[in-house]
């Protein structure tokens, strides 16, 4: 299982952007965004729900996966399996990971769809951040950094925005509270920002 | 018409407006790292296996919070080092000292540092960590505080359960050891006896010289120094361990009586290694703790216990801290010509005594008495004894074990082949696992024994091709009920 959720970063660098990216700007090329305004809803409310509804979806595909584990075991005999293949704390530990970081990833691709009108500009930039979040931690820390003196500090934010070390740690069932205040606060902030854009764009 | 007030007008305003939502995103930014930095500070940590096999033991962490010397470890491990099996290294190396670094982040020890050093890429740090260290293997933790240091190979960190088969990871344990090593304030001396033709620590003879010994030791922080028992009244209590690395002359009365006294008054540990045809005058003392060592010597003659060069080799070995080492890693001691030391059957049991015998030769040995007519030994019924054959036993004294405690007592070790000392022979790996671990067992470097090890999962499906099929279809329906769900959903918007 931990295996099979270690490659959640190639269905999230497509079909992240496949959810997002025509939720504010599809409204906007529309013209519904202006209408929309005008009415009571306030622009936070109207990314954080625009956020639930790409979540939601998304949380609902991660669900589905956990069936791969539930019919194996139902298959395979059991005298062919040494072990738990439902480990709890590492399906626990998988999807809540999952989960976590797909906040982050969703309000990427909410913030890139209130930049811009069109929607293949929406998913080129949620592509681009979702990359550039998951796969630059990962190779900032292959390159010998802490060989340059002046950048010697940056490793230690380097390691820690690293998304595969969460995973790891998640998947082993270690649950620490910095993932979760990164992931959280990256959230909040990111779709304060996509408000902000919203708000000035109307 | 009334003039607009400066902030009514248009430009000012948009500008006040762009400034009010710059200090915001900036605010906004602030209040993210400040939260982030806060969380790296004040972090939290949860378990949730079953078994809480991600957290350190409550030893390890109460020995932490005892150390209050700064140390440093360095992880000069390759990437892609794998056990058999296709098991990375680093899968339970990165995790275990992420352990460490959390335990140590937790416990405020800033001065705690950890350093993952790629022996490709870093070659500056590795030469002078090879310079400072002094270390000819790749692939080696080093943990170092102040002056003292200890290179951990990777090997150590696995062994084999003896009944199970499989490997266990017991890095834990050896590294929070290492850890203690190299912070303990108080230096662990062993003591060797001069005076009566003991092999020497400053002699580099292949036979008889213990240069190698030395060496070995003084990278693991334990010094070796000589001293003359006849200079002093009794046994110093600074002597931790007292070694006697073969005598060829006897030892005085008084010296025996002083050695009495250390090992039953002061609860001192003495190892003995013994030589074939060497009067020692300490029958006594042996017999006392419960050991026969007869002057004789043992032979084997089987092909698979005789080196080409006419070494014996060991295999045989008890259930013991000092030999389970050899035991799980299948290792084996190379003796040169050693004299039986066995559990003496006629001496008096005495109350707190516990005899191990630690290791023996195989079946086809035999104590050889008549070494002195014959030319060519032969096994001579009625007069020679057949092996297996005890050369190495562990006597101590155990107190107050009833209560619970672990005390230290007296502990006596006899071995009957000086040859394992020295420096021909000690450079195989066996024979320094079996000297340094008798060394740390009379140190009492065993505290962390009971750290148990963590069980490496390996999981294997074994099922037949029709399950197979069948579990490849299983699988397949999900992705397709899906995409059929979805052109029907397509189907039903048209």
């Amino acid at each position: 299982m931990i295996a099979f959720y270690r490659i959640f970063w190639i269905p999230n660098l497509f079909v992240i952007p496949l959810l997002t990216m025509r939720s504010i700007a599809e409204e906007r090329r529309m013209g519904t965004l202006e209408t929309m305004m005008t009415t009571p809803v306030r622009p936070f409310q109207l990314v954080v729900s625009k956020f639930i509804s790409a979540y939601f979806t998304y949380s609902a595909f991660w669900a589905l996966t956990l069936f791969f584990p539930l019919f194996t075991e139902m298959i395979v005999p059991s005298t062919s399996l040494g072990i738990e293949l439902m480990t709890p704390f590492v399906l626990f530990g998988c999807m809540l990971f999952i989960l976590l970081s797909g906040a982050c990833f969703v309000s990427i691709g909410i913030l890139s769809s209130s930049l811009t009108r069109s929607q293949l500009v929406a998913g080129m930039l949620t592509f681009t951040g979702v990359f550039i979040v998951i796969i630059s931690g990962r190779l900032l820390a292959e390159m010998p950094l802490s060989s340059i003196s002046f950048v010697y500090e940056w490793v230690s934010i380097v390691d820690y925005m690293q998304t595969f070390e969460h995973y790891e740690m998640f998947s082993r069932g270690i649950l620490d509270l910095r993932p979760f205040v990164y992931y959280i606060s990256s959230t909040i902030g990111l779709l304060t920002l996509a408000s902000y854009v919203v708000e000035q764009k109307r | 018409m009334k003039s607009l007030n400066k902030f009514d007008e248009f430009r000012l305003a948009r500008k006040l407006s762009f400034f009010n939502r710059f200090v915001q995103v900036v605010l906004l930014v602030t209040l993210i790292i400040g939260v982030n930095l806060f969380a790296i500070k004040f972090t939290v940590r949860w378990d949730i296996t079953q078994d809480r096999s991600n957290s350190l033991s409550p030893e390890t962490v109460a020995h932490f919070q005892q150390i209050s010397d700064d140390f440093s470890i360095f992880v000069a491990v390759n990437d892609k080092l794998q056990l058999p099996g296709g098991r990375y290294v680093m899968q339970d190396i990165e995790p275990m000292f992420d352990q460490y670094l959390h335990v140590a982040n937790r416990l405020g020890m800033d001065d705690f540092h950890l350093e993952y050093i790629n022996i490709y890429r870093d070659r500056e740090k590795v030469l002078q960590l090879k310079e400072s260290f002094e270390f000819d293997q790749e692939n080696v933790i080093l943990v170092s505080s102040n002056t003292r240091r200890r290179a951990i190979p990777i090997n150590e960190l696995y062994q084999k359960n003896s009944e199970t088969g499989e490997l266990e990871f017991r890095g834990e344990q050896v590294v929070t050891a290492a850890i203690l090593e190299v912070s303990d304030p108080v230096e662990k001396r062993i003591y060797l006896t001069v005076g009566h033709g003991e092999m020497s620590l400053d002699d580099a003879d292949p036979q008889h010289g213990l240069s190698e010994l030395s060496t070995y030791f003084n990278y693991r922080n334990i010094e070796l120094a000589s001293i003359d028992l006849s200079r002093y009244d009794s046994v110093p209590d600074w002597v931790d361990v007292l070694v006697i690395a073969s005598p060829q002359a006897e030892f005085s009365d008084e010296d025996v009586e002083k050695l009495r006294f250390y090992l039953e008054k002061t609860n001192g540990s003495i190892i003995l290694f013994l030589e074939p045809f060497r009067q020692h005058n300490l029958d006594d003392l042996l017999y006392d703790w419960g050991i026969l060592c007869e002057d004789s010597i043992i032979i084997d003659p089987g092909l698979d216990f005789q080196t080409s060069s006419g070494n014996l080799i060991l295999r045989r070995f008890a259930e013991h801290p000092i030999t389970q080492s050899l035991v799980d890693n299948k290792l084996y001691v190379y003796s040169n010509r050693p004299r039986p030391v066995r559990l003496d059957p006629s001496a008096p049991r005495i109350a707190g005594v516990q005899r191990t015998a630690l290791l023996g030769t195989s079946d086809t040995s035999w104590i050889e008495t008549g070494f002195r007519e014959e030319k060519i030994p032969s096994f001579t019924f009625g007069r020679d004894v057949a092996g297996p054959i005890t050369l190495g036993v562990l006597s101590e004294r155990r107190s107050a074990e009833s209560l619970g405690l672990k005390l230290k007592g007296g502990k006596f070790i006899v071995y009957g082949d000086s040859s394992i000392l020295s420096n021909n022979l000690f450079g195989f790996y066996g024979n320094r696992v079996l000297i340094s671990n008798s060394f740390n067992w009379c140190l009492q470097r065993n505290h962390l024994l009971s750290i148990p090890p963590n069980r490496i999962k390996n999981y294997r499906l074994t099922i037949s091709e029709a399950d197979l099929g069948t579990l490849l279809i299983a699988l397949l329906l999900l992705p397709i009920g899906v995409a059929v769900f979805g052109l029907i959903i397509r189907v039903i918007r048209r």
